[in-house]
């Protein structure tokens, strides 16, 4: 902290309208430049994926630090003495919950490291198992109380979803990898090609020579139709195939997630349960011994695929309008209602033609 | 017995004189009332204060201290004598103290540091007569050990019965005018570096009945300043680590 920006605040506090707009937004532009404002936006990008109820509330805590906002230097005091501590607090030993560790980083932490508050004090479990200012026994109720906050975290993101989820299956959209429409489609390119083929070769033969010879100078409206239709519904086939395999990777997991979210809640909780008790049994077990708790938080997680599936619902939920009408599925769209326009042109002409008797 | 004492170019027929004068020659004087030769004729010459000296040699560690408490012995009935400095009274001791200020004038720190002024108003009677200051000094004798700049200007501010603040050789009796200069930007730097290690701006706004201000200040400032340094350690430990 600078000395000068000392002189501004007394000078504020004592006598308010000394201090004019331009000291402010100079003591603003200095701590924005500070190391550990740059720090804490890296360490705050983290923690954005973390899913821990902690790490909401630390995330809350910091957009609530809002440096336009800030008039005054007392203003400009408090929000840097606020991203001086949410650094000091904002590591992932602060937020994870070793019952849900989603993010591939936060895995890799031990136990040990996890920081807990305990009698007014932030420590990490491998210094109240070594402090020897209090009793097992005090230890051994605070381990009981904060597994238990961590499960009730669990409950409000996976139990609470997934009975939500349940009680209105309406809510989920049925998507279908291929849904009849497209069912539809590709048979009606099928049969489409097919005919285009058996045409030439059993009813028109005079259109032999436009699959044979390319000489567009010599072709008629008919022979024009005929090859448009054909070139259309065989890209907007292969389209609409490769359409079906995008789908099959972007939704393929979706019936099996749904199928364990809304008839699995019974499951979740027996999972949850274990979770729970490994967890407890492990932190007992290691501050009876007073040993090191070398375990990594992703032991513990066992029902953090549940979390996964549904936020994959939600995902799936929130752009289901947009499923079907993504740019792919516009192109095969209009593909096929082009292919289909060219070959019933083609077919009326086939008509007037023999009609005519040219053909 | 007629005797002359010489301090370095000061010569002096009686120990009243010796006292009257030992403030403007504190090192002459120590090394006078610790040789031998001094003190074989003080016996002599006077049994009583030969005794009173000892004890207080005996007593007293520091030097400034003892030369202080030394020269009442020799002239009991004197003004407020020390270190090259003389007042005749209390105000005149407060408003020396604020004349220097920002600045500190260490021998005047002594008023406090070695508890002189208190131990010279018990010699002249003053904490009976003049027990409202007395006990101001004795709160301020306390801070002192807490605080050793804002004890000293506050004991310039109460002794002189002074409310005025002197910076840049302006004198100011008003908050608002005070602070308006100071963030001007030919006095802000100074200003900014003076108010935490010196004291000397606190100490007058505590005068002027901002403790509710000064308290919010130094709440937020030392809050701020030990979450920096709390900062600053975890950095050099996660750099050390690295």
């Amino acid at each position: 902290m600078r000395n000068i920006e000392k002189g501004f605040l007394l000078a504020e506090i004592m006598s308010f309208d000394t201090i004019n707009e331009k000291d402010v937004k100079s003591f603003i532009s200095w701590i924005r430049s500070q190391e550990c404002y740059d720090s804490l936006l890296q360490r705050v990008k983290e923690l954005k994926t973390s899913t821990s109820f902690y790490a909401r509330y630390l995330y809350n805590e910091f957009i609530s630090i809002d440096l336009e906002r800030v008039k005054t230097i007392e203003e400009g005091f408090i929000a840097y003495a606020k991203i001086l501590y949410l650094h000091q607090i904002i590591t992932p030993g602060f937020y994870i919950n070793p019952m849900l560790v989603i993010n591939k980083q936060e895995r890799n932490y031990k136990i040990g490291e996890i920081v807990v508050y305990f009698n007014n004090k932030y420590m990490t479990l491998n210094e109240l198992n070594n402090d020897e200012h209090y009793s097992f026994q005090e230890k051994y109720e605070f381990i009981l109380k904060q597994v238990n906050k961590w499960q009730k975290d669990i409950e409000e993101k996976i139990l609470y979803p997934m009975s939500k989820l349940s009680d209105n299956p309406r809510n989920l959209p049925k998507v279908r990898i291929i849904p009849f429409s497209y069912l539809l489609t590709l048979l009606l390119y099928v049969a489409m090609i097919a005919l285009s083929i058996f045409l030439p070769l059993n009813i028109i033969p005079a259109l032999k020579d436009v699959l044979l010879n390319f000489n567009i100078s010599s072709y008629n409206e008919l022979n024009y139709f005929y090859l448009a239709s054909l070139c259309v519904g065989v890209i907007g086939f292969i389209i609409l195939i490769v359409e079906i395999f995008i789908r099959r990777i972007n939704y393929g997991h979706y019936f099996k997630y749904h199928k364990v979210i809304l008839g699995g809640k019974d499951k979740a909780l027996k999972v949850i349960n274990e979770s729970k008790n490994n967890l407890e049994q492990y932190l007992v077990s290691s501050f009876d011994k007073k040993s090191e708790l070398k375990a990594k938080v992703f032991t513990f997680s066992k029902c953090y695929f549940l979390f996964e599936y549904i936020m994959y619902l939600y995902e799936i939920n929130y752009h289901y309008k947009k499923i079907n009408k993504d740019r792919i599925s516009l192109i095969n769209k209009i593909l096929f209602a082009f292919s289909m326009i060219f070959f019933a042109l083609f077919l009326i002409f086939a008509l007037v033609h023999k009609i005519g008797g040219l053909l | 017995m007629s005797f002359v004492i010489k301090l370095e170019d000061k010569k002096m027929t009686s120990l009243k004189e010796l006292g009257e004068n030992m403030y403007l020659y504190p090192d002459a004087s120590e090394k006078l009332l610790t040789s031998n030769k001094f003190l074989r004729f003080l016996k002599e010459e006077d049994k009583d204060k030969f005794d009173k000296l000892i004890k207080l040699n005996h007593e007293v560690r520091e030097h400034q201290e003892f030369i202080f408490l030394a020269q009442y012995i020799f002239s009991p009935i004197m003004s407020i004598r020390h270190h090259g400095y003389k007042f005749s009274s209390f105000k005149e001791l407060g408003q020396q103290i604020l004349d220097f200020g920002p600045d500190i004038d260490v021998y005047l720190k002594d008023f406090l540091k070695y508890k002189l002024l208190t131990k010279y108003m018990v010699h002249m009677g003053f904490d009976k007569t003049d027990s409202k200051i007395y006990n101001k000094v004795i709160e301020l004798e306390k801070l002192f050990e807490e605080n050793e700049n804002k004890a000293y200007f506050l004991l310039g501010f109460i002794l002189a019965e002074c409310a005025i603040i002197t910076y840049g050789n302006k004198k100011y009796s008003n908050v608002n005018d005070f602070f308006k200069d100071m963030v001007l930007e030919y006095n802000i730097a100074s200003y900014s570096s003076l108010i935490d290690t010196n004291q000397y701006v606190i100490s007058w706004l505590t005068i002027m009945g901002h403790e509710e201000e000064i308290h919010k200040y130094q709440s937020l400032v030392s809050l701020v300043n030990s979450l920096e340094e709390n900062y600053e350690c975890r950095t050099k430990v996660s750099k050390m680590v690295k």
